[in-house]
């Protein structure tokens, strides 16, 4: 694939120019979903608006399982093929997914607070979700702690698909052990029990940051093409 | 399951409970939007920093 060159593109004097189409496109559907949930999303009977928190707190959750799972896939694929470009899309996604997480652990406290009476409690599902922000973010130190490209792809790579492997219990977790956290009301075997108007944006929602998603790894993975082009020009001039 | 309270008649207090959690609800999304708008503005700032630099190489190149 033929890229113009940065300076054919920016110039030296000129403002580095910077596609914003997506991130543009998710912005403005993330602020319907506000809008939604604001004005034509009806409030819950016992928990008032508060419940509204879920609309941010379990999509952010879902897009940090997807983000994560393409991690792992992406990690078995460049251990089998040795491909950067694969290697690079799981760094970006495991950044993206780690913002996912950030999210779900700081809205849910907020939304734990009215409800539970507390922030946090040491339970299954919050302490796993926190040992899985924990991976991620040492899956990152780990990246930057490496050099040499192809020894940091493969460790990176082994980490990538062992975190993972937490997101089913974190799944199962409100199954296994006592907890405060609700029990799954749509993602379980049975019909999802919320109400239809409910449900709806809840998908809209889901939908809109899954486009979030996207648009953050779209660019996260350019950064990361043009570090590494950065990398090489670097160390052909010295 | 959760209840939908739409056409349900509300009491003072429990209006004043709503007004409550509101402000949680609010908080939540104004924390959620600063982590995602400053994620977003990183990425972008990183970017141009890394795009600046290859500029530069590249003009020396020539």
């Amino acid at each position: 694939m033929n890229r113009p060159l940065a300076s054919e593109t920016l110039g030296p004097n000129r403002p580095v120019a910077i596609g914003f189409g997506w991130i543009t496109a998710a912005a403005l559907l993330v602020t319907a979903v506000y809008v939604r949930v604001i004005f034509f999303t009806p409030t819950e009977a016992t928990q008032g608006l508060a419940q509204k928190i879920y609309y941010l707190h379990l999509p952010a959750a879902l897009n940090a399982y997807i983000a994560f799972g393409v991690v792992a896939i992406t990690s078995i694929v460049y251990l089998w093929l040795r491909d950067p470009r694969v290697d690079r899309v799981a760094e970006s996604s495991a950044e993206v997914g780690l913002l996912f997480t950030t999210v779900v652990l700081t809205t849910g406290p907020i939304w734990g607070k009215p409800i539970w009476g507390t922030w946090w409690t040491w339970d299954a599902r919050l302490t796993l979700t926190l040992f899985l922000w924990f991976i991620y973010a040492g899956y990152l130190v780990l990246r930057g702690a490496i050099p040499e490209p192809e020894m940091r792809a493969r460790y990176s790579a082994v980490l990538g698909v062992l975190g993972a492997l937490l997101i089913p219990f974190i799944h199962m977790s409100v199954y296994l052990f006592r907890t405060l956290h609700p029990m799954p009301i749509v993602l379980k075997p049975e019909r999802p029990s919320l109400p239809g108007d409910m449900l709806a944006t809840l998908l809209f929602s889901f939908a809109a940051f899954f486009v979030v998603y996207v648009a953050l790894l779209r660019d996260r993975y350019r950064y990361a093409e043009e570090r590494d082009r950065l990398a090489v020009l670097d160390g052909e001039g010295r | 399951m959760l209840k939908s309270a739409t056409g349900s008649p509300f009491s003072t207090a429990r209006v004043a409970e709503m007004a409550l959690t509101g402000a949680y609800f609010h908080a939540a999304y104004v924390v959620g939007a600063v982590l995602y708008v400053a994620y977003a503005a990183s990425l972008v700032s990183r970017r141009r920093r890394v795009l600046r630099r290859l500029a530069e190489l590249e003009g020396n190149r020539r």
